[in-house]
């Protein structure tokens, strides 16, 4: 006669779900600080000496000649952006207006228009992506017109750092990038906070089911 | 309804940088003029007989004598040698004109330079007007290597001002303060690096 199979206690089930839901604002928050802190910090360079930046912005050349207009509007943005995109990562910042205050209709009353982390982190992911694409494609233009090698190509990219050597500057950007997509992907309730709940806050295991005799 | 929320708080985040951004741009004194082209091409046509050699002696005759006149920017470069040489002769009639930042010129430029920071023109013009107009040679520099400030400061000089300086005595010392400063001649401040 083979030994009954013990039933499932619902409450393994639940602390399982806690403990990886908090690993995952573990993940979120150091992701949040990392991202947040170096944005700050690349920020204060660029608002120092808005000049400079814009030479470096102009040196990649993605821009028609007489779109003077664009060019220098991203030279002014950029680093507020930067510093206003850290801010908010790290203080995990959330500002809401109420729909009704807008007097938005039904349909659009929905969505909630404000300022929050997950739009923020998207807004700094695409500007990362844009970044280390213009840096990849500066980077070929080096390699093919004056033939130096990958490995060796180095330039001020704009990153507040001084001539960096580029390919360690694309690594850099990919893991930035991970880290903005993994926060903008975030589920986590913990996503939203600078510190972690309460345990009292956790997700607390269903009681257990009454057996029948 | 999820990622359309999302979409809006990058929307409003990104209307509220931009806001800050420029609000805080048109209330700084070293902000950027918005509208205005920093970067105009420089494609200068040589005035007539660039690189010839006209009689007489005068620091205008021999400049004119250089080798090398008239590259693709169009304005006569001049060499570390000869920068040199007419900073060391304090001619009045030789004006320095250093296009660059107050930072990097308070550091360190070549003595008895005037400084033109191309992108606030509004603080220098008036200086740089009353030595350079009565000036025989005008010799504009800046870093040196990739930097083209000192092209562009010769542009705006020849072209956008009221009392434009006249284009063939304009020389651009493509060396800049790098170049002059590795040569190891006289900068001021005393023993300053660029």
């Amino acid at each position: 006669m083979n030994a009954p199979t013990p039933e499932p206690v619902a409450g393994d089930a639940s602390a399982e779900t806690a403990r990886r839901s908090t690993a995952w604002s573990v993940a979120v928050l150091a992701a949040r600080l990392i991202v947040g802190g170096l944005l700050i910090y690349v920020s204060i360079g660029k608002l120092r000496d808005p000049v400079a930046f814009l030479k470096v912005v102009k040196l990649y050349e993605l821009l028609p000649v007489h779109w003077n207009v664009l060019l220098n509007s991203i030279a002014v943005i950029v680093p507020w952006v930067e510093l206003l995109g850290g801010i908010i990562l790290i203080l995990g910042l959330k500002l809401c207006v109420s729909a009704s205050v807008l007097r938005l209709s039904e349909h659009t009353r929905a969505v909630t228009p404000g300022i929050g982390l997950r739009g923020t982190a998207l807004v700094i992911l695409l500007m990362l992506v844009g970044f280390t694409a213009a840096i990849g494609l500066r980077t070929w233009r080096i390699v093919q017109t004056e033939g130096t090698p990958v490995m060796e190509v180095e330039f001020e990219c704009g990153c507040g750092t001084g001539v960096d050597i580029i390919w360690i500057k694309l690594l850099e950007n990919g893991g930035l990038i991970l880290l903005s997509l993994l926060i903008v992907l975030s589920r986590s309730y913990g996503s939203g906070r600078l510190f972690l709940p309460p345990a009292s806050q956790l997700p607390q295991p269903p009681p257990p089911a009454a057996k029948n005799h | 309804m999820r990622a359309r929320q999302t979409i809006v708080e990058a929307v409003v985040f990104l209307v509220l940088a931009c806001v800050v951004g420029f609000a805080f741009n048109s209330q700084r004194s070293d902000g950027l003029e918005i509208t205005r082209d920093y970067f105009p091409p420089v494609n200068k046509v040589p005035a007539d007989g660039a690189g010839a050699a006209p009689a007489g002696g005068s620091v205008r005759d021999r400049l004119a004598r250089l080798e090398g006149a008239a590259p693709d920017h169009g304005f006569r470069v001049v060499s570390l040698q000869d920068t040199f040489d007419y900073c060391e002769q304090a001619d009045s009639s030789i004006v320095f004109i250093d296009a660059r930042d107050d930072a990097h010129f308070q550091k360190c430029h070549i003595p008895n330079a005037i400084q033109f920071d191309y992108y606030h023109p509004e603080r220098y013009i008036d200086q740089v007007c009353d030595f350079a107009l009565d000036a025989e040679v005008v010799i504009i520099y800046c870093n040196g290597g990739a930097c083209e400030d000192s092209l562009l400061t010769a542009r705006y000089l020849t072209e956008e001002i009221d009392d434009p300086l006249a284009s063939d005595i304009v020389y651009v010392f493509e060396g800049g303060i790098q170049a002059w400063y590795h040569a190891d001649y006289e900068c001021e401040p005393e023993d300053c690096e660029p």
